[in-house]
């Protein structure tokens, strides 16, 4: 696909600030921006300030788990006009541990691999370049090279 | 004054398809005067108008179709749910009737399409750069968790397509009429795995036009009533357990259908589902209780949904193959329940069924209707 890994030495921006950050601490590791009810203690992906699980209003931003499983998927055959994708490509929605699905490519690995139930981790893909010569990062996620046991340090 | 049941008095269709030549004012119309027709009745009786449409059109395009029957100064009301606007404005027209507002009302639906594919949600833009908003995305999605659920196979949302390209044969309204074999659907163009191109509902042109009365007012005309005894609509429930594979509460909407209209599943004698990819059919299916959870892939495979199976669902072909008008598909459903009902179908009647059911779904948004004679 036209989306390329993203160069660690490089500059690099969210593409979407509301959707994610990224962790500098951690080589530029994008990190869901999650939203918790304080209430009912629910995790929403992407922003909500209203929970629509207890109705409490103002829930708070919190970082979601780097790691989750595909809940379902597909390969597309067809880029829609203005994607910046190549066919084909994988479609997936990610389930997270805190009980969220996230939209998602899922990069690394042949289409034909992906699996329901297949472990991933997120992992920053570079859709451009803007002005002032940084990349412009988006998130997708990978299989999991290595199994659950390391822990991040 | 309460006007008792609402009756559906006339229904008419202008041909599902591509008509460049001809402006939605065109297509509207020509539906609109087939209902009419149908209905024994003349623009003038219509107190109320609704007009079903979602893109493309302009502002005031409820006010322009109507105007081009008459000026006759009635209220005209534009409703906009997607893929599921028609059957919205249905409901509309028979709450006001219900209420004794009017005896008379109309609803058209009308589209003009440009091919390929749509893109829903425009703001979603970073969603859009990545592909990942696709239409056919999403119910591939959906297909697949249902495969890893329940053991569904492509072969068994493949053969939804097969069923109704047969159907629309026999309908001279549809977009498609010509057979395909399993074969044919499964080796055409991959879309998005597991759906193929000929699992995909075309883009289309064209108009539906269903007028509704009071039930005094339509025991007045010749043709028999057919009532719309019950209808729902909704849009997505927050569930934490289990993301729904639907657009909208299906199940929930068709729970308080059955219950208004005092029936059960089983007396459903015919079903128009939204079907604007394949798989479509398999969950709806479920989602209205004629099968259970898993079941619908194998149900389908084995004839069920047929004209002659235990239950017929989309005798006209379907979004696949009649055609997708988003704006129109919602009345062209329930055109084909009525023609049903009455015993007017032709080739593709069902054998003497006495409940009809439409579910139409548009993006996070749904209907459910129970037709009765
Ligand atoms: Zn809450």
């Amino acid at each position: 696909m036209a989306i390329q890994q993203k160069d660690r030495a490089r500059p690099a921006v969210p593409l979407n600030e509301r959707l994610f950050r990224l962790d500098e601490a951690e080589g530029g590791i994008p990190v869901l921006l999650g939203w918790r009810c304080p209430d009912c203690g629910h995790h929403f992906f992407p922003h909500r300030t209203i929970c629509p699980g207890c109705g409490h209003i103002g829930l708070e931003e919190v970082d979601l788990s780097r790691r989750g499983k595909v809940w379902t998927y597909t390969i597309a055959h067809q880029v829609p006009p203005g994607a910046i994708v190549e066919a084909p490509y994988v479609i997936a929605r990610i389930e997270l541990p805190e009980a969220v699905l996230v939209s998602s490519l899922i990069t690394d690995c042949a289409p034909e691999e992906v699996r329901v139930g297949m472990e991933v981790e997120i992992t920053p893909v570079k859709v451009r370049e803007d002005e002032e010569g940084r990349d412009v990062l988006a998130f997708a996620f990978r299989p999991v090279k290595k199994p659950a046991k390391e822990t991040k340090s | 004054m309460k006007n008792g049941r609402v009756a559906v008095v006339g229904v008419g269709l202008h041909p599902f398809g591509r008509f460049p030549d001809k402006a939605v004012e065109d297509l509207g119309r020509e539906a609109a005067l087939e209902a009419l027709r149908d209905a024994g009745l003349s623009y003038k009786d219509v107190e109320a108008g609704f007009l079903g449409r979602v893109t493309q059109l302009g502002i005031g395009v409820g006010q322009r179709v109507f105007g081009e029957l008459g000026l006759t100064g009635i209220p005209v009301t534009n409703v906009e749910l997607a893929c599921a606007s028609s059957s919205r404005a249905v409901m509309h027209a028979a709450d006001l009737i219900r209420s004794g507002a009017v005896e008379v009302a109309m609803v058209i639906g009308v589209e003009k399409m440009e091919r390929g594919m749509l893109q829903p949600g425009g703001e979603r833009s970073y969603q859009a750069l990545l592909g990942l908003t696709i239409l056919p995305g999403a119910y591939a999605m959906m297909a697949r968790r249902h495969m890893h659920l329940y053991g569904t196979k492509p072969e068994h949302f493949a053969k939804v397509s097969v069923k109704s390209h047969k159907n629309a044969v026999h309908n001279p309204y549809a977009q498609y009429r010509t057979e395909l074999t399993l074969e044919e659907v499964l080796n055409s163009r991959m879309i998005a795995d597991p759906i193929t191109l000929y699992q995909c509902c075309p883009t289309s042109d064209g108009a539906s036009a269903v007028v509704l009365a009071s039930e005094r007012r339509a025991r007045q005309l010749s043709n028999q009533p057919v009532y719309l005894t019950a209808w729902a609509g909704g849009t997505p429930i927050f569930d934490p357990d289990e993301p729904g594979l639907s657009e909208g509460p299906t199940a929930l909407l068709a729970r308080k259908v059955y219950q208004a209209a005092s029936i059960s599943p089983q007396d459903v004698g015919v079903c128009q589902v939204h079907d604007a990819f394949s798989p479509g059919e398999i969950f709806t299916i479920e989602e209205l209780g004629f099968v259970k959870p898993g079941e619908g892939g194998p149900f389908v495979w084995e004839g069920g949904t047929e004209i002659t199976g235990r239950l017929p669902v989309n005798t006209d072909g379907g979004l696949l193959s009649r055609g997708h008008p988003m704006g129109a598909t919602g009345g062209a459903m329930i055109t084909e329940i009525v023609r049903q009902l009455r015993g007017q179908a032709g080739p593709r009647q069902v054998a003497d069924p006495k409940v009809g059911l439409v579910q139409n779904a548009g993006i996070g948004g749904v209907n459910v209707l129970a037709f009765q004679v």
